[in-house]
């Protein structure tokens, strides 16, 4: 197999196609220490794309509770124990590099008799029914089964733990639904980077389903070929009567109540590394401030949807979850610095893509200590600019106060 | 969600009021209201008494109470002969 | 003999073939995968009417359906239920989601006057996850699990009523007394397979496990006696499965562990049982509208605010 560079590993890593990168970039940071689980961003997506016929299974956006919880049901769980059978070994790194197997790395060496690109695994019908189930279910206080921890909560690591994990497709840089399909159906768009199943050439063979790592890619069985989440793409070209032309963010990103959601289009370089950009936002949270962090880099694919871990869960769990960036993006988010407050101001203020952002400073408000660490708090202005340079949106790091008029206290 | 300690104006718990009592006038209005509403759903007049009789069903059980069997006897038959001047006794309901 | 005609849901039909040559090509026996997935293939260029292109897929699938076996399958296990045979005309075969969803039911048109027949032409479903088919051997034990209630139901030995009178005051209670029963039936049906020389249907935590379980009320003895009891019946009748299912702790005496106020009859956990000092008053307040109302009985919890909260009303 070629090879190619995944910046997320730290190396060249083995994958059926040449490399080969979009000028620009679908990317997302979600914010997990904000999401509430409400769903709603998943019945945007399901009343939007997956409500018709053949589509009852399908959520290409989904909540799932961690640990516990998972659509498919243990979708990471089964990856991964597959990825360390095949591996003989576990997902290692060595600072920033990856020490194990990727997923195309441990199918080069399947011995078996059926050659496998991906490896991967198809779930069972009864693996995609329950979408939701351990919702709310925590990790125990251990050895004290069904008693309520009367510390649970305490930090920097809850005892008693679990917190949402909204998913959808990463658009991922080396796809595993790319590789695995024995037709070439699967094409990433080089003007953004959005990975699409072609519904004419797709012959419903399923190997998008198996490799997936992600399990994004689902087969539909009335139309008989698969389909997956397509980042809404009419909307980043503008077609969406409410954008008047200019690129927006997909249903999910826009309908997100928790407001932890912040998309954007990254410029990628010929070699696939993500172009300067400092003042765009998405740049600045995952290659300045790396607060962000991708979902299991391990797998290989290098997704480009990436998490602020939450606070609260124990650093062991995240790790094998986020990678080796967890403990600094923890402590960059705890007391974050003057740019990073302001520009986690931005998440869902509008629904266009911002891709420049600017900070007139404001007056400081106060300054204390968190966490061993001095913080200040400025209320700077934050401006977020659209592709055309022009202004969409602009917000204070602290809430605007409005005091009512005494003579009419009940109406705005 | 925050607990909050019951206070001694506002106990968080079942308190009963009284309400003025009825006259006449509107004791019969309500018993009529109550068998008008189930009479014209299909209700048999066994149904009818037997809810008047149940002490769960709190008013009709009241009137009944304090009115005794003849007066409900009467009020059905009353509003029986209004909605359903045709029918015989009342055809069961599902 | 009369068969039984056993039609296939088209889904069912697609999604067994399309995971049983995925099953062989993993273990590396291609050749009629790849033929499959050919001849599949081209029909997705089919620019017939949505209606003959839908055909043609449920078609080659039904074929290949028949070459892997399946359809001979399914029509054997039927010979071995002539007692189906003889009552039932049609059986369905449907796709379950998963193991909730999985039912054998027998579907009874219903009679004029009421009530239903057995003896009135009914359908056999059968709804069942497709994975069940990827292991022939399990997919026979299930089968004959399955059909061997159904016979059961033919059977009058068996004295089976579609809606017997569980002798319950509510649906939880009726839910339980059908849970229990259901599982002793299968107990019966286990063992009579066991001395067929049948192989038994693998179910992960065993049946064992299940019945301590579902009657943990009972006495060990009594348990340790029913196992092996029920395990080796040649046969049995619904009205004693019914019978023992019955769980002695849903009475109506919340007082004594049952599940309904007797006042409200809501089901409830938690009864008031304690008449003591000051509760003695709204016993008796409770009796004034209740005649019958003994307090050994006990009251929901609601039913007993209510009661205290009236006493300053009502004096």
């Amino acid at each position: 197999m070629p090879k190619v560079f995944n910046w997320q590993l730290g190396r060249e890593m083995s994958y059926p196609y040449e490399e080969h990168h979009p000028d620009r970039q679908f990317a997302f940071v979600f914010n997990l220490n904000r999401c509430i689980g409400c769903q709603t961003c998943t019945m945007a997506c399901k009343s939007t794309w997956t409500f018709s016929k053949g589509q009852e299974f399908m959520w290409w956006n989904n909540v799932e509770t961690k640990p516990y919880g998972g659509y498919p049901q243990f979708w990471d769980v089964k990856i991964l124990k597959l990825l360390e059978e095949a591996s003989g070994e576990s997902q290692r790194w060595n600072n920033d590099v990856y020490q194990g197997k990727t997923i195309f790395e441990a199918a080069e060496k399947h011995v078996g008799p059926e050659p496998q690109q991906v490896l991967g695994y198809l779930p069972t019908d009864e693996e995609w029914r329950f979408p939701n189930i351990y919702e709310d279910t925590p990790v125990g206080k251990p050895g004290a089964p069904m008693t309520f921890d009367q510390t649970g909560t305490s930090l920097p690591e809850h005892a008693t733990w679990f917190f949402y994990l909204a998913r959808i497709c990463n658009h991922c840089t080396y796809p595993g639904c790319l590789a695995a399909c024995p037709r070439k159906a699967i094409y990433k768009r080089p003007e953004d980077g959005i990975v699409l199943i072609d519904q004419k050439r797709c012959r419903g063979y399923r190997k998008c389903v198996e490799a997936c790592p992600y399990k994004k890619a689902m087969y539909r069985p009335s139309t008989r070929v698969s389909e997956k989440c397509i980042a809404c793409y009419p909307r980043i070209e503008g077609k969406d009567p409410e954008a008047g032309g200019r690129p927006m963010e997909t249903r999910c990103m826009a309908a997100c109540i928790g407001q932890i959601r912040l998309q954007g289009l990254v410029k990628i370089n010929t070699d696939g590394s993500w172009t300067e950009d400092r003042y765009n936002p998405i740049y600045y949270l995952v290659k300045v401030a790396k607060v962000a962090l991708p979902l299991y880099p391990q797998f290989g694919t290098a997704p480009n949807g990436f998490y602020i871990p939450p606070r609260w869960v124990p650093r062991g769990y995240l790790k094998q979850m986020f990678g080796p960036g967890v403990d600094e993006a923890i402590d960059a988010y705890l007391a974050p610095s003057r740019e990073l407050l302001a520009v986690l101001q931005l998440f869902r203020r509008t629904n266009r893509i911002i891709f420049r952002y600017e900070i007139q400073e404001g007056p400081k408000v106060y300054e204390t200590e968190r966490h061993g660490k001095p913080f200040v708090m400025y209320n700077d202005t934050i401006i977020g600019f659209g592709e055309d340079g022009k202004e969409l949106i602009r917000t204070q790091v602290e809430e605007p106060f409005h005091v009512r008029p005494a003579t009419h206290q009940n109406s705005i | 969600m925050p607990y909050k300690e019951p206070e001694p104006d506002d106990p968080l718990e079942l308190t009963g009021v009284v309400l003025p009592a009825s006259d006449e006038t509107s004791l019969k209005e309500m018993a009529v209201c109550f068998v008008e509403e189930f009479l014209r759903d299909g209700w048999s007049d066994e149904q009818l008494r037997a809810m008047f009789r149940n002490p769960y069903y709190r008013g009709p059980y009241l009137v009944w109470r304090q009115k005794g069997d003849a007066y409900v006897e009467a009020v059905i038959q009353e509003v029986r002969h209004i909605w359903r001047p045709n029918a015989a006794g009342g055809a069961t309901h599902a | 003999m009369a068969s039984v005609d056993v039609q296939f849901d088209p889904a069912f039909v697609e999604e067994t073939v399309f995971l049983e040559l995925r099953n062989r090509e993993a273990l590396g026996n291609c050749a009629m995968a790849q033929a499959f997935h050919v001849q599949r293939s081209a029909l997705y260029d089919t620019t017939t009417a949505t209606g003959e292109r839908e055909a043609r897929f449920q078609q080659l699938a039904a074929r290949y359906f028949q070459e892997l076996g399946f359809s001979e399958l399914f029509a054997k296990r039927f010979e071995e239920f002539p007692l189906i045979g003889a009552h039932v005309p049609v059986a369905l075969v449907r796709r379950a989601w998963s193991r909730k969803e999985e039912r054998v039911e027998l579907y009874v048109p219903p009679t004029p006057g009421g009530g239903s027949s057995l003896k009135a032409f009914p359908t056999l479903w059968i709804g069942f996850q497709v994975a069940r088919c990827l292991n022939r051997e399990q997919l026979v034990a299930f089968l004959r699990h399955e059909l061997m209630h159904i016979s059961d139901m033919f059977d009058p030995a068996f004295g089976y009523q579609p809606h017997p009178d569980f002798g319950a005051e509510c649906e939880t209670e009726e839910d339980l007394i059908r849970k229990r029963f259901r599982l002793l039936w299968n107990l019966v049906v286990d063992g009579r397979m066991r001395r067929k020389g049948w192989p038994a249907v693998d179910h992960g935590t065993t049946r064992l496990r299940e019945f301590e379980r579902a009657f943990a009320s009972w006495d060990p003895q009594r348990r340790e006696a029913v196992w092996p009891d029920l395990g080796n019946r040649a046969s049995c009748t619904q009205r004693e499965l019914l019978e023992l299912a019955k769980d002695e702790r849903l009475t109506r005496m919340l007082g004594q562990g049952g599940v309904r106020c007797p006042l409200c009859h809501f089901p409830t956990r938690e009864g008031v049982c304690d008449w003591r000092g000051e509760r003695a008053a709204v016993a008796e307040a409770i009796q004034t509208d209740y005649a019958w109302w003994d307090p050994v009985q006990g009251a929901c919890r609601q039913c007993f605010e209510l009661y205290r909260a009236r006493l300053p009303v009502m004096g």
